[in-house]
């Protein structure tokens, strides 16, 4: 699963502090999500979406290795 | 912020009181290169916990939680691999008892290498959590 975290974040001019703040996660979370090194619990992912004014699949891609065959 | 401070604190006062015991007694008594390697042992976490604690104080500080779902995810994974890493740390201590007669010097290693474990267990978790 890829995200478009960073890309929005640098769009709307917030630091990764600044989301992890608004979201209530660590700094450290925001990083793993970037890197694509950590799935977010639903909840978390849709507080993220919800700070972009989006909708969770807009920010979250998840990508089936069978849909692209 | 009180918590962090706290155990700031009591991590460099147990720490500076462990290095102010170890030049008194190298003075009264030569010290044994095996204690050494324990008296490095235990320095190496002391600075680990340390450093762990001045950038939780500073996070803390900046407004961020002390714990979210990633970190209780890491700790649960890494407690776990820690857990199985140390059940085979201390076998082996037990199949080579014979290096060393003294036990209190075995059991302090083993309980300073689980230590040791847990924090490397924390970081390649944290490195492959994703990876298959």
């Amino acid at each position: 699963m890829r995200n478009r975290i960073k890309e929005l974040r640098a769009r709307e001019n917030l630091t990764q502090l600044d989301l992890a703040k608004i979201v209530n996660v660590r700094r450290e979370t925001i990083v793993f999500l970037e890197k694509g090194k950590y799935n977010p619990s639903l909840k978390l992912a849709y507080d993220i979406s919800r700070q972009f004014k989006l909708q969770i699949e807009e920010v979250f891609i998840f990508e089936n290795k069978e849909d692209s065959t | 912020m009180k918590k962090s401070l706290y155990i700031l604190l009591l991590l460099v006062g147990l720490t500076l009181t462990f290095v102010l015991g170890i030049i008194v007694y190298s003075q009264m008594a030569e010290i044994q290169p095996k204690m050494l390697i324990i008296y490095a042992l235990i320095g190496i976490v002391a600075l680990i916990s340390i450093f762990v604690a001045i950038k939780k104080m500073k996070e803390e500080k900046e407004g961020q939680p002390i714990e979210d779902e990633f970190t209780t995810l890491v700790k649960y994974k890494s407690g776990f691999y820690a857990y199985l890493a140390s059940m085979y740390m201390w076998l082996f201590i037990f199949l080579f008892r014979d290096i060393s007669s003294d036990v209190e010097t075995l059991l302090g290693g083993g309980i300073l290498l689980s230590g040791v474990i847990g924090f490397v267990c924390k970081f390649f978790v944290k490195q492959q959590l994703n990876e298959k």
